[in-house]
């Protein structure tokens, strides 16, 4: 669902950038005529996800719990418990330390693209102690490089979401 | 949490719906009266309890949601822990 969100439509239908994260991949589409645009993937420091393991004692079965508010006995039963405690860790997303944008070689200097999946780490939302990374999202490519256009997170501080003020600013139903 | 805000939809982060977020009498929270434990409010047009969003987490409210569906919830739009998805 998280996804969802990061993970940009290519609502204004523009043309996609894909994005290769081998030295084969990024061989093979430089042979079929795309510039590889090579970057250096840099984890940010920033960009943190949470998690805590709980474990029923009974069965072994594990779950997952991202929100730091579950009372672990209330949800699951008095059978289970915490066996890893709440920790930060990076969301790896790149199985090396290199990927690269394929640019096609009829792109014209400030087109608006789509990049399907974005190498940088771009903040994109904020949840408790989690910081999510853009994953996808509109670029302009400048000639020579591909600019994430900024702005395209969610920011939830100061009931500003996104550049996009709340009007009431709670919801009941 | 996240929060669709075209939709109104609350989901929990792995994407389950737990409730699609409609109030007819268009009831303010700042309004309803305190009840003795926070995680709630109690709505004096209907009668019913309004639970904060804030103060419960996702599996319990899924869980409250499952077994009566005409419960009452409160989303802020200043939660640290819901995201707000305007896609």
């Amino acid at each position: 669902m998280i996804d969802a969100i990061i993970q940009k439509r290519n609502e204004n239908k523009l043309r996609v950038i894909k994005t290769a994260k081998t030295e084969e991949e990024i061989n093979e589409a430089a042979r079929n005529g795309f510039f590889p645009l090579v970057k250096k993937v840099v984890p940010s420091e920033e960009i943190r996800h949470q998690l805590s393991i709980v474990q029923c004692r009974k069965t072994g079965e594990i779950r997952i719990i991202t929100d730091r508010r579950t009372r672990v006995g209330e949800v699951y039963g008095e059978d289970w418990e915490r066996v890893v405690p709440f920790y930060s860790y990076y969301p790896v997303s790149f199985p090396n330390p290199y990927a690269a944008y394929l640019i096609p070689p009829d792109i014209i200097k400030n087109e608006k693209v789509f990049v399907e999946e974005i190498i940088e780490d771009i903040t994109s939302a904020r949840w408790q102690f989690n910081t999510f990374r853009l994953k996808s999202g509109e670029a302009v490519w400048d000639g020579v490089d591909l600019r994430i256009i900024e702005g395209q997170g969610f920011e939830q501080e100061g009931r500003v979401v996104g550049n996009r003020r709340i009007g009431k600013s709670k919801i009941v139903g | 949490m996240i929060f669709r805000l075209k939709t109104k939809e609350l989901f929990t982060n792995d994407g389950r719906l737990i409730k699609k977020l409609y109030c007819p009498l268009e009831a303010e929270w700042d309004g309803m009266e305190k009840n003795e434990n926070p995680t709630s409010r109690t709505c004096e047009s209907c009668n019913k309890k309004v639970f904060d969003t804030d103060l419960i987490s996702e599996e319990v409210l899924f869980k409250m949601v499952k077994e009566d569906e005409s419960l009452c919830v409160k989303v802020d739009m200043d939660s640290e822990n819901i995201i707000f998805d305007f896609n």
